[in-house]
């Protein structure tokens, strides 16, 4: 910043020698004016706070620090690093390599005002727990928790209380996976699976948040996506997002995919036969490809019988494969809703749908929210908790409390301590020390199993096939509907259809089309017409309204509504009618346009390609110098073989940032406020992903055209945004090629602080959620990605204090961080070290709107694909 | 000697004394108004106050009240603004080119297009203030010295723009004052009680002696000089706010003379959708003869054949870049959900312009009025093509988004029409709508020969 510094002196010594009484001012002298005025006019406000005369352990004044702990999702442990500022959790990040979105966008959840209900009286619900106890048998139904102290407490719990029954529930159960295991092993079991160990994978219908390790698998898989290549083949009834990235995909109906997995256990000669088709070539090529080294990962709602395939399939090919017991003692399912319903008294502890309460002698719901119930009592946060939970891999891993409960929450522990009449024990001190060190608490164990033989005779019978075949998934973002309340992850666009805000029924093209309503469709969002078609989707007896989002790439006949919207205690496979109401349903969906056309912004590749491909000379023409260098020079790479579309980034972004929820009205006048943006694109070669984000140009259209210098340079490359010189002309947005700034056209972050009431962001807990590091941006001022500058300053004044320079790879930004398949890194181009020399090297490396000559900082990588040359086509069926 | 007839004598038509057609110019200030005017004062008094509720909501909720949105950060407002700026510059067109080429059949149409140039540049100005995040910082956008020693950034166009409408809004001010002095005194003389007092602090004690009259024209004849660059300046400097962007659509080279020609076609339109019913309504067929109607027609059709050009160049050149990006927003034109306003606008502006070549149509009232109406109709559906449809289309398929207005963007187009309608009535009821002087002037040169 040298030079401008000289140019605004010498300017202030011409403006000002003339104007001002007292002669030249500087900037430092206006501004000791200035302090002095604002002195004279504010009134000495007599603070309530007093230094601490003894620091409490951990608090550091304006500091930060950071815990390690591990938060449940779906009962399976999250291990994650919490960012704390000043006592206030703000940010996390996972421990090890992955995590999914769910407790990062947590955090909300911890400060909503809404969990505040009528305040708990505790002892009164144990007091009339116990008296239900005392008439007769009570139904406890949790979710999935596989804590051992929680089963102690439970066990003792029921020595002493004869009538307590506890039932457990999860509307996507596991329970056919354990089920798989006992029928090809003769025992209950969990598969952790290494993929990234397996030349060659083949994905089984299965997505990334519908595995409780898929954001893991995804890190693993992801290492193996840049050369050398593995090779992944899906076979699936949905477009899923691992699937998107596969070299092959085959489209079947859900019965299908358990009818292919027994022609390929035909084929490798787990079953005895021939395969009953050879679905145009992919069968048998497959099928020797995966000799190769190959393993297959299952979605956990494929039948007893298919699971138990693709164990055994697993065995005879040798897959990276080990088992452990069920991290569950007891199997949570569906079917515990109806037991609870039928239940006379019923004490609710788990998530997702509610039952209903009425006619019951006594009723009570333990729940995060407060719910509409004769007891409602509150849950605590899992930050507020300190727990045991076991992870996907096996590992059991210590979770800590990090904040008071602010909303008078219990944790299940305590929940059933105080039924008990105990106190929940203090951290041991090998569990304090494995929260320290972040480590598990308990390594997995892992079982010693061989296939039993004869397993064709005992294969029960799989899917059924149907004319409509429905598969009821979770919802990438509410996932069974627990997250309802969340409004990052009701904001967050659904990866596969960027829908927001709702839960539709998925179906083909060709499904919509027979039903006459494609047509229909395509013509309302060629005019931008949010209306969708409601259709009347009736299964097992039961009904439901839902829109109809027709997505390429789904067989027909497969039909996939949201267990968020839809759900079933029988299950989740099931067979449905469907039909049209003549009524329609308004979805919200952030991108308007699916097909790339002749734009070449996502760039595929093949290995062998990508390995003899030159780097992209980037042409640099330009009449204006350069910018003056300074220390850095930041730049970023997005390594789009190793991105699946997830959202996670566009979420740590968020909750880093400040960065409002808008609501569905505005994200449908195209309004969201996502700093980066995950284009989607239906293209030959499947379906593509791209993050998108200020793209920090050399030459940036926006700084050109802004009339009041609000966006500037800096001397390490950033593009800034000042907002307080921001008067929103928008013009920096509109001459942005990549779109990547966002209005404040609303007063949206007060709006989201105050949950929709601008004027109560004051007084609203939310406003804890504010990163203190980062402005919350007023109405009418333009902002977007800004490298995360606040962790760059942090890291630099970390650097100076210890008198030293910022180390390589040190600055790490939040959608780095949690980026499941590190595709995003973020460094410097001066510093040799860093790796993105060599990704800015490699043949496969290019700029995005590169005819634009705006020489962005931020690259690409192109996706990679390394298709079988034994098969044409990368899409089947 | 026989006296050649004066090429311009039939400029003014019917049996006139001086004393008689200075009755007749005077008529708008001096005689009660027709029912029409009555009609248009309330209206645009109306629609004057709905415009400023509409901005109200627009400072009170914010911007989101607008239709605009990611993609398409500019909408009705640039629009507008784009669209009246082109209206008003028939005004200077006609007072200061015309001076300085001496065509005579300026004199009868001068001073009401010059009225008009000012409140449609003051309703233009607007919407560049509104369409501000934050409005009450608009002063941000001029040079003036701060402690911060922060200057505009001069790189952006938009600077230039401030300093382009600025000048027109100075320039055209100031020559339509100074045109207006000698009537203003002749009005001063033939009023009473504040009018008197008014017309006689604005004529800043013209008495009409020859040093006067030397200095009027003097000064007239330089400001005339000084405005022409102005007329094609400003709606350049308008155009590089979309030609130096990159948006495909906007990154073309040929837009200064383009919006120039589009800018002349428009304000002559809006000049004859305003002096037909005037000229009607006021009974002023003898000043305003058919003749020069024709020539408005014929500079209506010469600067829309220049507009029309250009489309058709567009398309050529979007095709022969070779740049899909443009090529891609072509097609988007024509056959995106916004192709029938492409294909309106092309309608108007190419094939109906057409009808001007005709005598017959040029001659035709109702026609040459209708068409009047349509070309402006026609200029608003280019600025909605070249503004709106480019943004909703631009690089990456990601990002497309269309745009719907809202009832406030309507509110504030139809208020700046009502309130150009309501201070142009007022105007004319005040300031003589022809030039008396000038007027006078040119009868004494017809009947000398």
């Amino acid at each position: 910043m040298k030079t401008r510094r000289g140019f605004e002196e010498a300017l202030e010594k011409e403006l000002f020698r003339e104007e001002f009484p007292f002669g030249p001012v500087s900037r430092r002298g206006v501004l000791a004016m200035g302090l002095l005025a604002l002195a004279a006019c504010t009134p000495v406000v007599r603070r309530k706070g007093v230094p601490y005369v003894r620091q409490p352990e951990w608090v550091v004044e304006g500091g930060r620090a950071e815990f390690i702990t591990a938060l449940p999702h779906a009962g399976f442990a999250e291990p994650v690093r919490v960012r704390n500022y000043q006592e206030r959790p703000l940010f996390l990040a996972p421990l090890e390599e992955a995590m999914s979105p769910y407790p990062l966008a947590g955090l909300y959840a911890l400060y909503d005002p809404a969990r505040k209900g009528k305040a708990p009286d505790w002892p009164g619900f144990y007091r009339a727990w116990r008296q239900a106890l005392a008439e007769g048998e009570t139904l406890l139904v949790l979710p999935r928790t596989a804590s051992p102290r929680l089963e102690a407490l439970l066990q003792r719990a029921q020595a002493r209380f004869p009538n307590l029954r506890v039932a457990r529930f999860e509307a996507w159960s596991l329970e056919n996976v354990y089920l798989g295991a006992e029928l090809a092993f003769g025992r209950r079991a969990w598969p952790v699976y290494q993929p990234d160990r397996a030349e060659v994978v083949l994905l089984l219908d299965v997505d990334l948040h519908e595995h409780p390790a898929g954001y893991a698998w995804w890190a693993a898989l992801s290492r193996r996506r840049v050369p050398p290549m593995n090779r992944l083949y899906a076979v699936e009834s949905l477009p899923t997002l691992l699937g998107s990235m596969a070299d092959h995909r085959l489209a079947l109906k859900p019965s299908g995919v358990e009818a292919f997995l027994l022609d390929l256990a035909r084929a490798l000669g787990v079953l005895p036969g021939t395969p009953a088709a050879d679905y145009g070539g992919f069968l048998p090529v497959l099928a020797e490809d995966l000799r190769r080294g190959g393993v297959l990962l299952p979605g956990p709602h494929l039948s007893p019988g298919a699971q138990a395939l693709a164990m055994a399939l697993n065995a005879r090919l040798g897959a990276p494969v080990a088992y452990t017991l069920p991290p569950e003692r007891e199997v949570a399912t569906p079917r515990a809703f109806l037991e609870a319903e039928g239940a006379q008294r019923l004490v609710w502890a788990a998530e997702g749908p509610l039952p209903s309460l009425q006619g019951k002698r006594f009723a009570a719901v333990l729940s995060l929210y407060p719910k509409e119930a004769p007891y409602s009592l509150p849950l605590a946060h899992p930050l507020e908790a300190s727990g045991q939970h076991r992870d996907a891999l096996g590992r059991l891993w210590q979770a800590q409390a990090l904040v008071q409960p602010l909303y008078g929450g219990k944790s299940l522990e305590e929940v059933l301590a105080g039924l008990l009449g105990e106190e929940v024990p203090a951290l041991s001190p090998e569990e304090k020390r494995a929260l320290a060190e972040g480590r598990p608490l308990e390594e997995a164990g892992f079982l010693d199993l061989t296939p039993l033989p004869g397993l064709p005779q005992r294969l029960p019978p799989l899917r059924e096939a149907a004319p409509l075949e429905l598969t009821l998934r979770p919802e990438a973002s509410l996932y069974d509907g627990r997250y309802r309340e969340n409004p990052y992850l009701q904001e967050l666009p659904r990866p596969m259809t960027r829908l927001v805000w709702d839960g539709a029924l998925l179906a083909g093209e060709a499904q919509a089309a027979a039903w006459g309503l494609l047509e229909e469709v395509r013509a309302r969002e060629r005019r931008a017409d949010p209306r969708r078609p409601l259709l009347r989707l009736r299964a097992g007896g039961k009904e439901a309204l839902l829109p109809l989002w027709p997505l390429p790439g789904m067989p027909e006949g497969s039909l996939v509504a949201p267990l968020s919207h839809f759900f079933h205690p029988q299950g989740v496979a099931l067979a449905a009618e469907a039909s049209a109401t003549g009524r329609d349903y308004p979805l919200v969906s952030t991108q308007y346009h699916g097909y790339l056309g002749e734009v070449e912004a996502v760039r595929v590749m093949r290995e062998e390609e990508a390995l003899e491909a030159e780097p992209e000379k980037e042409k640099r023409l330009s009449l204006y110098p350069l910018w003056p260098q300074g220390e850095h020079a930041w730049a970023m790479t997005v390594d789009l073989s190793r991105c699946l579309g997830c959202g996670l980034c566009t979420l740590a972004c968020q909750v880093e940032n400040n960065i409002p929820v808008v609501g569905k009205e505005e994200v449908a006048k195209g309004r969201e406020m996502h700093w980066i943006r995950i284009d989607r694109y239906f293209a030959q070669e499947g379906v593509l992903h791209q993050p998108v984000m200020c793209q920090h140009c050399e030459k940036a259209p926006c700084e050109a055209v802004c009339p009041v210098a609000a966006t500037e340079h800096s001397d390490e490359g950033l593009n800034l945004m000042v907002y307080n010189r921001c008067v929103g002309t928008k013009y920096c947005s509109a001459n942005c090629p990549y779109k990547a700034r966002r209005f404040n056209f609303f007063p949206y972050g007060e709006a989201f602080v105050g949950k929709g009431d601008p004027r109560k962001a004051k007084e609203s807990p939310l406003a804890l959620l504010m990163n203190p590091e980062v402005t919350v941006r007023s109405r009418g001022v333009m902002e977007k990605c800004t490298y995360c500058v606040q962790r760059i300053e942090l890291t630099r004044a970390q650097a100076v204090q210890e008198g030293r320079k910022i180390r390589t790879g040190e600055v790490r930004t939040a959608c780095q961080e949690v980026c499941p398949g590190k595709a995003i890194h973020f460094g410097d181009l001066l510093d040799p070290e860093d790796p993105i020399q060599a990704h800015r090297k490699e043949g496969r490396h290019y700029t995005l709107l590169a005819e634009a000559n705006t020489w962005p900082r931020t690259t690409y990588l192109a996706h990679l694909k390394n298709p079988n040359p034994k098969l044409k086509e990368e899409r089947h069926g | 000697m026989a006296k050649e007839p004066h090429p311009d004598r039939d400029l003014i038509q019917g049996e006139w004394t001086e004393r008689s057609l200075v009755e007749k110019l005077l008529e708008p200030v001096e005689k009660p108004p027709p029912r029409p005017w009555r009609v248009v004062v309330a209206v645009g008094a109306a629609l004057t106050l709905a415009w400023l509720y509409a901005i109200f909501v627009t400072f009170v909720k914010g911007l989101g009240t607008w239709g605009i949105n990611q993609p398409v950060a500019w909408g009705l407002d640039i629009v507008h603004f784009v669209w009246w700026i082109g209206i008003g510059h028939a005004g200077t067109l006609i007072s200061a080119i015309l001076v300085l080429m001496r065509q005579n059949w300026r004199d009868s149409l001068n001073r009401v297009t010059e009225a008009m140039t000012l409140f449609a540049v003051l309703a233009a100005a607007t919407y560049p203030l509104i369409h501000m995040g934050r409005p009450q910082l608009f002063y941000w956008v001029m040079p003036y010295p701060t402690h911060m020693a922060l200057w505009p950034q001069y790189k952006s166009p938009l600077s230039w723009d401030v300093l382009a409408i600025m000048t027109y809004l100075t320039i055209s001010t100031l020559f339509l004052y100074i045109g207006l002095i000698p009537d203003l005194a002749l009005l001063r003389e033939r009023s009473q009680g504040w009018r008197r007092r008014l017309y006689g602090w604005l004529s800043l004690g013209w008495t009409g002696n020859a040093v006067h009259w030397q200095r009027y024209r003097a000064v007239y004849v330089l400001l005339a000089g000084l405005a022409t660059p102005v007329v094609i300046s400003v709606h350049s400097v308008v155009s590089m706010d979309f030609a130096y962007g990159l948006v495909p659509g906007w990154h073309l080279t040929v837009f200064p003379p383009f919006f120039a020609a589009g800018a002349i076609y428009s304000g002559f339109a809006m000049a004859l959708t305003l002096i037909i019913p005037l000229r009607r309504w006021y009974r002023l067929e003898g000043v305003i003869t058919e003749r020069h109607l024709d020539w408005m027609a014929k500079v209506t059709l010469a600067s829309g054949l220049g507009v029309a050009y250009i489309y058709l160049l567009e398309i050529f050149i979007a095709w022969y870049a070779g740049e899909p990006a443009e090529w891609a927003q072509q097609l988007w034109r024509m056959t995106g959900p916004y192709a029938p306003y492409y294909w309106a606008m092309m309608l108007i502006n190419v094939v109906l312009l057409q009808t001007l070549w005709f005598p017959r149509f040029r001659k035709n009232l109702t026609w040459l009025f209708l068409f009047s109406i349509l070309a402006n109709v026609g200029m608003w559906l280019e600025r909605f093509v070249i503004v709106v449809i480019s943004l909703s289309h631009d690089f990456l398929p990601g990002n497309f988004q269309l745009y719907a207005p809202t009832w406030v963007d309507w509110t504030l187009f139809l208020g700046t029409l009502g309130f150009f309608l309501f201070g142009l009535a007022l105007f004319i009821r005040l300031f003589p709508p022809i030039a008396v002087a000038e007027m006078v002037h040119l009868f004494h040169k017809l009947r000398r020969h």
